[in-house]
């Protein structure tokens, strides 16, 4: 809790109040994007795996 | 006074988007490991089918496993995919609760897959992630 506090203070006087908050938003939005939400939908049924006799 | 009152509301800001960035990191983390896994696993024993090591009926059974939990993963996915897009308490419940689902499956999953002789390390370590997330 006290490094968070010093890092936002060190950013508040490098950059300012609104540059400060511009860049905890950007630290703090998700790295997960969408295109990652996509590739874990790419997920085959297990039948594909296998060679299945035919019905 | 002023800044400490803005430095206040920012740190605050900060510990809750960190909280839930975790949540939401750790629940990827699982359902990404889940995905590799399953797909690492039913392709070795794929392999070896095709090599004659696996019967017909060998492969129902790895089937009657490998279903219910590609199906718990899918509705997990599902319910991750909302608390994405709407992070509160509600659908971190519901997806934690779906992810209890997953962990169900996969207890099912690991004995079979020893059976014949496929690597599970992977998939306990799995278990092991997603019960600690569970029982956050």
């Amino acid at each position: 809790m006290p490094q968070a506090v010093i890092i936002i203070a060190q950013l508040i006087l490098q950059y300012g109040i609104p540059g400060a908050i511009q860049i905890i938003g950007l630290i703090s939005k998700s790295s997960i994007t969408q295109a990652d939400l996509d590739e874990l939908a790419k997920i085959k049924p297990p039948e594909s795996y296998f060679v299945l006799p035919m019905k | 006074m002023r800044t400490k009152k803005i430095l206040a509301v920012l740190t605050v800001l900060l510990v809750i988007s960190c909280a839930t960035t975790s949540f939401q990191k750790a629940g990827y983390d699982i359902l990404s490991t889940a995905k590799v896994t399953y797909d690492t696993t039913l392709s070795a024993l794929g392999a070896l089918q095709k090599q004659g090591k696996l019967s017909d009926s060998d492969v129902q059974k790895v089937l009657s496993v490998a279903r219910p939990y590609y199906l718990a993963y899918r509705a997990a996915l599902a319910a991750y995919n909302v608390y994405y897009a709407n992070p509160t308490p509600q659908t971190q419940a519901d997806f934690t609760k779906l992810l209890g689902d997953v962990s169900t499956q996969l207890a099912l999953f690991i004995p079979i897959l020893d059976q014949y002789m496929i690597e599970t390390t992977n998939l306990k370590l799995l278990q092991t992630k997603t019960n600690t997330l569970l029982k956050k």
